[in-house]
């Protein structure tokens, strides 16, 4: 039995509790013929997947209906998956130790470019083609959702259908759908033309692609009338009312984030040029304090964590935020349930939030200027100034902090030298300001930590339309940080520039690329993600073979050319895009849209209500 | 001071749990039942929680003992009662009892009891293991070489360490034998190592991947240096 058969083999892996399944809180159900078998799938190790929100959330929303039964997959590490491929045995569920083959839906979350090639390996492991035309009857159907699905088209030959937008209400109406298909037993093609009329689905193959000469996008449509010609996004209006888990699976081995994760809510109002989640999880939806604090006591009571993590895009923008916190603390801190906040903007509420959380645990800080300059801050929107970060960085440094970590993205549009000085004169700066606390007030040496990652242009930005940097440029523009960083209580780190330049090429990609990740695959490459499995060169020859220069998906588009994901309404006008592109350019700065509406057109086109 | 000492099993694929994963998964599971534990000081307060002899990835446990520092006492029958719903399976709680004081569980624990399986690459008869064990025991030394962390090469005598051990069960190539070793900070034996001598000795091939342990009892010595349960300390 593949049951046995797996443990014998965990005696022979790395960490082998991250394979155990059998966590606290996971679903347990007696399989039976008439249920529906769902596998979600997150293409990267356990540590990783078992962090992610969104997957806990939905796999509460899918065992929440009866005859469904969602079990969880992830990517075995290299040690575990050749020992797999050895005994000839295939990737199973976490829950039942079953073949993946064997389910009727596999559902892989998007959430980096780099993970693709794990998607196709894993398919691989279990026999199932890798392309959809390849696949029959008795293979499972490979779905899709997840941030990168905004952007669906690099994966058009190997996903049968993609949802985009919020999961929780889609995957019910996908599930009445899918029972239909067991009654009546419809085929696939069936399945598939009517789960295409579904909001919120594409079904790739049943749209039809043509190019010009200059291989940008001639054409993008339905092949019949039948199908429609815009997909828009799935959203949930009513936070209140949704489902949120409060019994979340609880690993065993150390995970990324291992604890209690609250959301609290969806969307952000800020408007970052460069942020995708900004735009593509538009509208704001605020939960009420009530509702988050009875989501802290229940899972606190299922869990047992020690720790609990208010995730949302700019948590602090909550509008009952400082309620909401303090009473927290009140309720949980004789139990020392710590609470830590995602990175932080600079203001004055940060630091009085952060007064109280500390009181409990102290966690490091991190904050997000994201660029050196004000004037290159201005073109992003990121609407910080130095003043602001002086007087936080004084106040928390007062508070006995002594390391914090500030984020900073290069190769930003429109970004000059100068504007890189300005980041190593913010860690300059940062180390100053310590030495002007009384030495009485402050407590260790200064430490700061600047990180630098690499921009990367996305989809349904207004930076949609703008140039990648090169290859060249960013490691460029990495040896000259370097260099220029000499004081010594200042670390930097960078991202590696090859990764963020294919990420670049998959974010804005067209359906070609489906070719040149199969061809990658085939190459070796897997967890490209990861630094120690990365092979650039390897990617490069596939570019080759499949005749496709990188460099054409990594440059500057007009307004005029179609783009590969404009057949997607994500609720925020392409109008409202372009003016801010536009905005940018001009170092014009556009207001948090809680002040005043910025005309995105969201809540208009997309809920039907004024801002 | 409230000390509730639990004796526990850690078996199925809880042997999977390295120390540290249990000592959070346990942690958590205190926190869900509502214990009302102590809390240590400082930035980051952690539970008073105290280990007698972590396990290694991979070996099973009937018998494990931890200590829980308390702010109240609970009903502990009702606390047994209870732990259904929170358990992951293979994990259980089996008998607890108060202490008002105590030496630290790890330097209490003397001795440990396993059972060992291994398969080996040709069958035998078991007379034929008792009597390879049998001489192997009666050496005047057992000895290994232990390269430190100076590189410099020490010769360790497991000899004094071997308390008992016995063949339980052989069938064909399947090997089951009892050990009692010494364990603790007077001197420390693993079974895996006495194992692999033995086998080494017999010239037994053994396959690989195919070994499994499972600790069956944990000891302290009273002052006539018999052994006790943890639970008999004074």
């Amino acid at each position: 039995m593949l049951r046995n058969k797996i443990d014998d083999i965990l005696y022979l892996v790395e960490k082998p509790s991250r394979y155990i399944g059998d966590e606290i809180n996971s679903v347990k159900k007696t399989v039976t013929t008439e249920m529906i078998r769902y596998g979600f799938c997150f293409p990267d190790v356990y540590e990783v997947g078992m962090s992610h929100l969104g997957s806990h959330i939905l796999y509460g929303v899918l065992n929440n209906i009866e005859d469904v039964y969602c079990e969880r997959v992830y990517a075995p590490w290299s040690d575990c998956e050749a020992i797999l491929r050895r005994e000839n045995l295939p990737l199973f569920t976490h829950e039942t130790r079953t073949d993946i083959k064997e389910m009727d839906i596999l559902n892989f979350t998007l959430q980096y470019e780099l993970s693709y090639t794990n998607i196709l390996n894993m398919l691989n492991m279990s026999n199932i083609p890798l392309r959809s035309k390849d696949r029959s009857e008795e293979d499972p159907f490979i779905m899709a959702g997840g941030p990168c699905a905004y952007n669906p088209e690099p994966l058009a030959e190997i996903v049968d259908f993609f949802s985009l937008g919020e999961g929780e209400e889609v995957f019910i109406d996908l599930m009445n759908l899918y029972r239909e298909k067991k009654k009546n037993n419809w085929t696939k093609d069936e399945f598939l033309r009517k789960v295409a009329l579904v909001d919120g689905i594409y079904v790739p193959k049943f749209y039809e692609v043509t190019y010009n000469e200059d291989m940008t996008l001639k054409s993008f449509e339905p092949i019949s009338d039948e199908f429609p010609k815009k997909i828009q996004k799935r959203i949930v209006e009513d936070m209140n009312g949704a489902y949120y888990p409060t019994n979340f699976v609880l690993p065993y081995t150390d995970t990324v984030h291992d604890r209690a994760m609250i959301e609290i809510f969806r969307g952000c109002t800020r408007g970052c040029r460069f942020c995708q989640a900004g735009m593509i999880y538009r509208p704001v939806r605020e939960k009420s304090k009530e509702v988050i604090l009875k989501s802290a006591r229940d899972i606190l009571e299922n869990t047992g964590y020690e720790e609990i993590s208010l995730t949302s895009l700019s948590t602090l923008d909550h509008s009952d935020i400082k309620d909401t916190i303090y009473q927290m603390i009140d309720e949980h801190q004789s139990q020392m349930v710590g609470i830590s906040l995602p990175s932080l903007r600079t203001d004055d509420l940060a630091v009085d939030v952060l007064q109280e959380i500390q009181k409990i645990r102290k966690t490091g800080l991190t904050f997000a200027p994201e660029a050196g300059t004000q004037r290159m801050r201005d073109v992003i929107n990121k609407g910080v100034t130095e003043q602001d970060l002086d007087e936080t960085l004084m106040k928390i440094f007062g508070l006995g902090w002594s390391r914090v970590k500030l984020y900073f993205m290069i190769g930003l549009p429109t970004e000059t030298y100068e504007d890189l000085d300005g980041i190593n004169d913010l860690g300059n700066r940062s180390t100053w300001l310590f030495k002007q606390i009384p030495a009485e007030q402050r407590q260790g040496t200064v430490s700061v930590t600047l990180s630098a990652s690499n921009f990367v242009p996305k989809p349904f930005t207004p930076f949609q339309w703008m140039a990648q940097d090169t290859l060249e440029t960013f490691k460029e523009k990495q040896k000259y940080l370097r260099s220029k960083i000499v004081n010594k209580k200042v670390k930097f780190n960078y991202h590696d520039a090859e990764t963020s330049v294919l990420e670049g090429v998959f974010a804005r990609g067209d359906r070609r690329l489906s070719e040149v990740l199969i061809k990658a695959y085939e190459l070796g490459c897997v967890f490209d993600g990861w630094q120690e499995f990365f092979n650039f060169e390897k990617w490069m020859q596939a570019f080759e073979a499949c005749g496709i220069d990188y460099k054409f998906y990594n440059r500057e588009r007009s307004y005029e050319e179609l783009l590969p994901w404009d057949f997607i309404d994500v609720g925020v006008r392409k109008a409202f895009l372009i003016r801010e592109n536009e905005n940018a350019i001009n170092g014009v700065v556009t207001a948090d849209c809680r002040q005043q509406c910025v005309g995105c057109g969201i809540n208009i086109d997309l809920i039907g209500r004024d801002c | 001071m409230i000390i509730l000492r639990i004796q526990y099993k850690k078996e199925q694929n809880m042997k999977f749990l390295s120390h540290l994963e249990l000592i959070k998964t346990v942690e958590r599971i205190f926190r869900r039942m509502q214990l009302p534990m102590s809390f240590s000081q400082g930035f980051n307060p952690k539970p008073k929680i105290a280990y007698a002899a972590p396990l290694p990835v991979g070996v099973e446990s009937e018998c494990d003992f931890l200590d829980v520092e308390l702010t109240q006492k609970i009903d502990v029958d009702a606390f047994l009662k209870n732990q259904g719903d929170y358990m992951p399976t293979g994990l259980w709680f089996v008998e607890g009892k108060y202490f008002n004081k105590t030496k630290s569980l790890m330097s209490l624990v003397t001795d440990s009891a396993y059972i060992a399986q291994i398969e080996v690459s040709e069958p035998h008869e078991k007379a034929f293991v008792e009597e390879q064990l049998k001489a192997f025991l009666s050496q005047d030394v057992i000895t290994y070489e232990k390269k430190n962390k100076k590189n410099k090469i020490n010769v360790i005598d497991i000899k004094p360490l071997i308390q008992e051990a016995d063949v339980l069960f052989v069938e064909a190539n399947r090997i089951i034998l009892k050990v009692l070793v010494t364990t603790g900070s007077s001197g420390n034996l693993k079974p895996e190592q006495l194992v692999k001598m033995f086998a080494d000795y017999c010239n037994f091939e053994m396959v690989p991947g195919k070994e499994r342990y499972k600790r069956v009892d944990l000891f302290t010595r009273d002052e006539q240096n018999k052994l006790i349960s943890l639970f008999e300390v004074k």
